[in-house]
């Protein structure tokens, strides 16, 4: 059974090209448009793995991490942080919010494909 | 007629002042009884007026008259022809509908020359077997293929007096 | 591959939503307006366009924004202030930016931002104080740093903007700097040696150190050892921490990166080190992976039941997709949905063939309703259907006016003239079909009002107004109709000038008598258009008469009002098309026709006498001391009068329309106050003055919607030197 993947992302076309490029890779996506949105869909779809944007109306991504680690279903759940910024300080946040990971746009499918292989068993 | 000549076409024939006319097939959307439209106020006499297409209010064309010929006289198998000319609808009226035949495109000859300052509304002319009586030779007969384009009724035609 | 275009159609969709939130918050910022929730907005708006463009390759777009971004992440981070000036660079960066996405989608060629982006690099450096600092070395720097950012694309070494494609982990290491590795991958060169001692909260956040062994393991690297002195006893034991060290050994041909890049998203506190084992010259295995006992009992991961994947909504990817505008910026509430015209256009057909149904259906059943109970409900739940799907179609005129500011801009200019701009009732909803098409008319109107209409700033003062021109571009509904107005205070039209032209033109004879309104109406007239008036934004001959034609395509006409000195509006009057229009039915010669009831003000049966000629062609009815001019419907439409009502019969129906005031429409009959759908006719048919469509009766037929405007505006016979198109004369 391939893993499944909740993708949270503003953009419509960055779902998009997210959802075309991890399919491709074997990969099972679901997707949110917003933190609040994507923490519904945590609930709903259970996924392998987390991966969000961190600019995001309503609710951005840290909170929504923050959120997701409250549940006890979801502490242990890989979270990716997918986003063009890459300042240390955003990253450090995201940690102790309670992010696995932080990958920086743009990816590369290949390597996006292996960090997933890395944080999720 | 080969039928998998891929320059084929499917044309209608009608009958309008006892000549023999035909449109291009996948203009045509359906054939109506005649039923009397609803007139509309100055236009030019060949626009019978509007009528009720399933909804839509689509104009109806004595089509003869558009061709500068005396209207046609109603009769029993006096019928509309409702056509598609570049996504606006019309109904044309004719004297009866005959055929759908197949034709192919390098049999169309081109149109006479029309007179100075008179637009052409035929694309060409092309021969076809004529419906012969059982048992008779095949004749051939003359359509008169209509350039629809050129009937088009949604160009704002100039009505200056 | 399709697939990618599709999407990415999606983004340019995305970034034209995006540049309209940027250009309404940056407009607001330079009028002082500089609220967090703003640069916020703008800010995000300028992100989403960066991270999509590096997305789909478009380097220079991303360079560009990554500057712009940058910018405005200081702004909205406080370190920089929102003056006037960096506000008003912004904006000007803005317009770039939108240059960019338009090169992006192939539909202009790049713009050359040089200038720009070195203002922008100005501002950044001088924290937006305003100085004579104009180092000729920063815009070199711009210069090569965009440089710099376009060649690298996507490659993978961090460029001056430190932009890494992926792969970058959360913290530092303590890891030897990074070596020069040796580049050919000689048998001769030792092997690596890797020790992983995860730190205690390993398993936080998610990770797990076990699949970065495997990780390693599929690079090639082998285990070798595990350190196990720090496994406490099992009750002791804490299943979520990691109190193992691992050894492993990996082949020598595998660069360092490649290695470190497993460790990427390892906790902080956690021990890495790689480095070459001089010692050995081949391999060592101590231990196969499979023989390490596992100490530590399968860790409780989290109960994660995969479900079924629904399928998802089937979003159409169909060549036209419907953006219904989310909400004014701020409101992060609403969700839109995008839908495909065709289906729309379908569902509304349905509708009103629902209506037309229902309405047939009432008519047959009210004879059995006694109740009234069950048409009227009926009736009432058809008329909500109706009036939520026509609400789909009609969207804020807004999209119609967003390119006017820029329109404006670029105007002033080239012009060199200054102009306000001022929109009003940018939320009135019109139909689609119309927003779409009144665009190039719009472009046309301002276009003339800044070439001809606003003085040049010294001119103005001198004729005693202020130096900047106003120009009000603004949209209102009134009963079933738009006004769309675009008005200006300039000089007015000269209309000695083109009372000339005309003539020049042979338009009109050289004695021709005419009011100030028919000169202004010249205008339109075809013909009279000249390559003065030719557009730069259009690139064609800008016509009144294009625009005029273009207006009445969608059934409607345009107004022109001017006075010398103060100024001149272009009213476009549009018909809510698929509208449903409260309509009084009348009969004439047997036929029905419908007159909007908003234009209705009452209806006569006039008394003998009560309607008197006062010329051949004028008659008029006595109201309350006042007189009506009273027009018959039998002439306007030619209907021969020998099969309508008599006069004396017949009722007069006082209508108000905006051109001058009350006129009676005489009619055979009233015979219904209905509401009907209305039908375009022009949809196939050129359009009738007089006429604002059609509609279906309940039972099939067709009755037209009077234009009354139209059909009073336009003086019948009575000396125009306008015959009334499509009306006999």
């Amino acid at each position: 059974m391939s893993k499944l993947i909740l993708t949270v992302d503003d953009s419509a076309s960055m779902r998009m090209l997210l959802k075309a490029t991890l399919s491709a890779q074997g990969f099972r996506i679901e997707t949110a448009n917003d933190g609040n949105h994507g923490l519904e869909r945590m609930q709903e779809v259970k996924p392998d793995l987390l991966i969000t944007d961190i600019n995001m109306p309503v609710m951005d991504g840290f909170q929504l991490i923050e959120e997701v680690r409250k549940v006890p279903d979801f502490r242990g759940t890989p979270i990716l942080v997918l986003s063009t910024e890459f300042a240390e300080d955003k990253k450090a946040r995201a940690r102790s919010a309670g992010a696995t990971g932080w990958i920086t746009k743009p990816f590369d499918a290949e390597r996006l494909a292996s960090a997933i292989r890395r944080v999720c068993p | 007629m080969s039928t998998e000549n891929a320059s084929e076409n499917k044309i209608v024939t009608f009958t309008l002042a006892k000549q023999l006319f035909g449109i291009d097939m996948s203009s045509l959307i359906e054939i109506r009884e005649w039923d009397e439209p609803t007139p509309l106020p100055g236009v030019p006499s060949y626009i019978k007026g509007v009528t009720n297409l399933r909804g839509n209010v689509v104009p109806v064309v004595g089509l003869a008259e558009r061709l500068g010929w005396e209207p046609s006289v109603l009769h029993a198998r006096s019928c509309i022809l409702v056509v598609s000319i570049d996504g606006k609808q019309a109904g044309f009226l004719v004297d009866e509908v005959n055929d759908i035949v197949a034709i192919s495109s390098d049999a169309i000859q081109p149109a006479p020359e029309v007179e100075n300052g008179e637009q052409n509304m035929l694309v060409g002319l092309v021969q076809i077997d004529a419906r012969g009586v059982e048992g008779g030779e095949k004749k051939q007969t003359m359509v008169s293929l209509l350039d629809l384009n050129a009937l088009s009724l949604t160009r704002h035609l100039d009505l200056a007096a | 591959m399709s697939d990618f275009d599709d999407i990415q159609a999606i983004f340019f969709e995305e970034c034209a939503e995006g540049l309209a939130v940027a250009e309404q918050g940056l407009t607001a910022m330079v009028a002082g307006d500089t609220s967090p929730d703003i640069v916020a907005g703008v800010f995000r708006a300028v992100h989403s366009i960066k991270g999509g463009s590096g997305a789909f390759g478009h380097s220079a777009l991303l360079a560009f924004s990554h500057c712009f971004e940058n910018l405005l992440d200081e702004v909205r981070a406080g370190r920089i202030a929102a003056s006037r000036h960096v506000a008003q660079t912004m904006l000007s960066a803005f317009d770039v930016l939108a240059d960019h996405v338009a090169a992006a989608q192939g539909q202009a060629p790049a713009p050359d931002d040089r200038a720009m982006l070195s203002a922008l690099e100005e501002v950044l450096r001088t924290k937006g104080e305003v100085g004579d600092a104009a180092a000729a070395p920063a815009p070199a720097d711009a210069q090569a740093a965009a440089a710099d950012v376009v060649d690298d694309g996507q490659a993978d070494e961090a460029d001056e903007f430190g932009f890494v494609p992926v792969g970058v982990s959360l913290e530092s290491f303590d890891l030897e700097p990074l070596e020069e590795m040796p580049q050919d991958a000689a048998p001769s060169a030792p092997a690596w040696r890797i020790r992983f001692a995860p730190s205690r909260e390993a398993m936080a956040n998610g990770a797990e150190p076990l699949l970065v062994v495997r990780e390693l393991e599929r690079l090639g690297a082998m285990l070798t050892m595990a350190e196990t002195h720090n496994v406490p006893p099992l009750r002791e034991l804490d299943p979520e921490g990691a109190y193992i060290a691992w050894h492993l050994t990996a082949p020598a041909e595998l660069d360092e990166a490649s290695l470190e890049e497993c460790f990427d998203f390892v906790p902080p506190d956690s021990e890495v080190d790689i480095g070459r084992d001089a010692e050995t010259d081949g391999v060592a295995v101590h231990a196969k992976a499979e023989d390490v006992v596992p100490v530590i009992e399968a860790l409780p991961s989290a109960q994660i039941h995969p479900l079924p994947v629904a399928e998802s909504p089937r979003a159409s990817t169909a060549a036209v997709p419907v953006t219904t505008l989310p909400t004014a910026a701020g409101d992060g509430q609403s969700q839109t949905i995008r839908i495909d015209v065709a289906k729309l256009d379908m569902l509304l057909n349905l509708v009103g063939e629902l209506v037309i149904r229902n309405s047939i259906l009432s008519d047959r059943l009210a004879p059995v309703d006694q109740q009234r109970v069950e048409l009227p409900q009926l009736g009432r739940l058809t008329r909500e259907i109706q009036d939520t799907v026509m609400s789909l179609r009609a969207q804020p005129i807004r999209q119609a006016f967003s390119r006017v500011p820029r329109m404006l801009r670029d105007l002033c200019a080239e012009t060199g003239k200054q102009v306000a701009l001022d929109i009003v009732g940018e939320m009135v909803e019109v139909d689609k079909s119309v927003i779409e098409k009144i665009g190039d008319p719009l472009t046309h109107m301002i276009r003339n009002a800044v070439d001809h209409g606003i003085e040049h700033a010294d001119e103005r003062v001198a004729a005693g107004k202020s130096a900047e021109g106003m120009l009000r571009v603004s949209a209102e509904q009134k009963g079933a109709r738009i006004f769309i107005q675009v008005r200006d205070d300039g000089r007015g039209i000269d209309r000695e000038r083109v009372y000339a032209k005309a003539v020049e033109r042979g338009l009109i004879a050289p004695d021709a008598q005419l009011t100030g309104e028919e000169i202004d109406n010249l205008i339109c007239a075809p013909g009279f258009s000249t390559a003065e008036t030719i557009s730069n934004i259009s690139g064609r001959g800008v016509g009144m008469d294009v625009v005029r034609s273009n207006v009445e395509a969608l059934g409607g006409r345009i107004e022109i009002v001017s006075e010398w000195g103060v100024g001149t509006s272009f009213t476009m009057v549009l018909p809510l098309t698929l509208a449903i229009l409260d309509g009084m039915i009348i009969r004439l010669a047997g036929q029905r026709y419908v007159l909007p009831l908003s234009s209705v003000v009452e209806s006569v049966q006039p008394e003998p006498g009560q309607v008197r000629r006062v010329s051949p062609t004028n008659e008029v009815i006595e109201l309350r001391g006042n007189y009506v001019p009273v027009k018959r419907l039998s002439d306007m439409f030619g209907v021969d009068p020998a099969s309508c009502t008599r006069p004396e019969d017949s009722l007069v129906i006082i209508v108000e329309h905006d051109g001058t005031g009350l006129v009676g429409l005489m009619v055979d009959t009233i015979e219904d106050r209905r509401e009907v759908v209305i039908k375009s006719l022009d949809q196939h048919l050129y359009p009738i003055r007089g006429l604002g469509g059609a509609t279906i009766l309940g039972d099939g037929s067709i009755a037209l919607i009077l234009d009354v405007d139209a059909l009073v505006a336009s003086p019948t016979g009575n000396g125009s030197k306008f015959a009334l198109k499509g009306m006999a004369a």
